[in-house]
């Protein structure tokens, strides 16, 4: 539900970079997002696109590449990724935190969470 | 022709808030603050339990709240009634707490005597778990209301968590829930720790207390 405010923030971002670079257009956004976000991808793109309207990137082409998940454990300091079990009376997917080593659940997440502008494509 | 070129932004939009957040942290830190941010379902019982928790606590430590909502006023209400400090935070249309939101609730509060901060978040398991807040502990509190699939829904929040409580287990018959599945549940999806409670009828709440106590500053 945060998707609105983080679209802000990243054209905030992407508008700011395209000044420093005196830029006439940007084509091309490259954002990377974390899995483990509680991030909609496609309702972020959607609103990314919503706020550059009217802007130098109101043409960009929006590109997001998910980030898996990875959990590092305390107890061995082993690093696993987090596994993606589907549930069929769910119909979900429930993420598998364990350590893979040694099966601890005694972990915390070290990938998975990023919310990151990589790179813009501009014209000049 | 134009001139095509790309640039490296390499911006992490969460950059802003960590940078509060861990602020915040250092501030509560040299004050000898304990913080919790009390995350959870609408209605699970957040102010109930926090309540709980001042008049068992509250004779022996100096305890402040912050009560975020959407409209903060009726939760503030609750929690003055029980002679603590609270800084009421009215977050509008945002589904979350974030770290400038805080900062902004201590700006213009005297904290020196603070022992214990609590930080109610707005009820919500998907965005508040994106924000950190500058906090010792993050709960999240659910209830058997929501039904006993709300934790296998929401894995992330409770991996995230340091405490589960599975609140209102007095009636989860009624509702046809079972306590023992959403607690095993919490434990599946990576929190260490989950509680049964019962705000009505008493049970777990000494638990709840003492996970309380345990995580305070020494
Ligand atoms: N039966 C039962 N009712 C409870 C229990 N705990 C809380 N309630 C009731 O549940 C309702 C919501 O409790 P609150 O403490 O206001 O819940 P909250 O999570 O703070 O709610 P919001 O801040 O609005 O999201 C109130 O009517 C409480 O009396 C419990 O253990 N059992
Ligand atoms: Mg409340
Ligand atoms: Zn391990």
């Amino acid at each position: 539900m945060h998707e609105i405010s983080v679209a802000q923030t990243i054209v905030n971002e992407i508008l700011a970079e395209a000044e420093r670079q005196s830029a006439a257009k940007v084509t091309r956004v490259v954002l990377e997002l974390g899995k483990l976000t509680m991030l909609n991808f496609d309702q972020v793109s959607f609103w990314v696109s919503a706020f550059l309207e009217g802007t130098v990137g109101e043409d960009a082409e929006i590109s997001i590449t998910p980030v898996d998940g990875s959990v590092e454990c305390r107890e061995c300091k082993a690093i696993s990724d987090v596994l993606v079990e589907d549930d069929p009376t769910l119909h979900y997917s429930v993420p598998q935190f364990t350590c893979e080593r040694c099966g601890s659940h005694n972990t915390f997440i070290c990938k998975g969470r990023e919310m990151v502008i990589k790179t813009i494509r501009i014209e000049r | 022709m134009h001139k095509v070129s790309d640039v490296k932004v390499e911006q992490d939009i969460m950059r802003i808030n960590r940078k509060i957040a861990s602020e915040n942290r250092s501030f509560f830190e040299k004050n000898g603050i304990t913080v919790f941010n009390i995350m959870g379902a609408i209605g699970s019982g957040k102010t109930c339990l926090i309540e709980h928790a001042i008049e068992e606590l509250k004779d022996s430590y100096s305890i402040a709240v912050i009560a975020g909502d959407v409209i903060a006023q009726y939760d503030s209400d609750r929690f003055a009634s029980h002679g603590v400090k609270v800084l009421p935070v009215s977050t509008g249309k945002e589904c979350h707490l974030d770290a400038h939101f805080v900062e902004h609730a201590l700006e213009h509060t005297d904290v020196k005597d603070i022992d214990i901060l609590f930080i109610e978040n707005v009820g919500n398991l998907i965005c508040p778990s994106d924000f950190d807040l500058g906090e010792d502990a993050r709960v999240v509190i659910v209830s058997v209301s929501e039904g006993d699939d709300i934790v296998l829904k929401h894995p992330v929040i409770f991996k995230l968590s340091d405490l589960t409580v599975v609140n209102k287990v007095d009636i989860a018959e009624h509702v046809g829930a079972s306590a023992e599945k959403m607690v095993a549940d919490a434990i599946t999806c990576g929190c260490t720790r989950a509680i049964p409670t019962s705000c009505r009828k008493g049970e777990g709440l000494e638990e709840w207390v003492s996970f309380i106590r345990e995580t305070l500053r020494t």
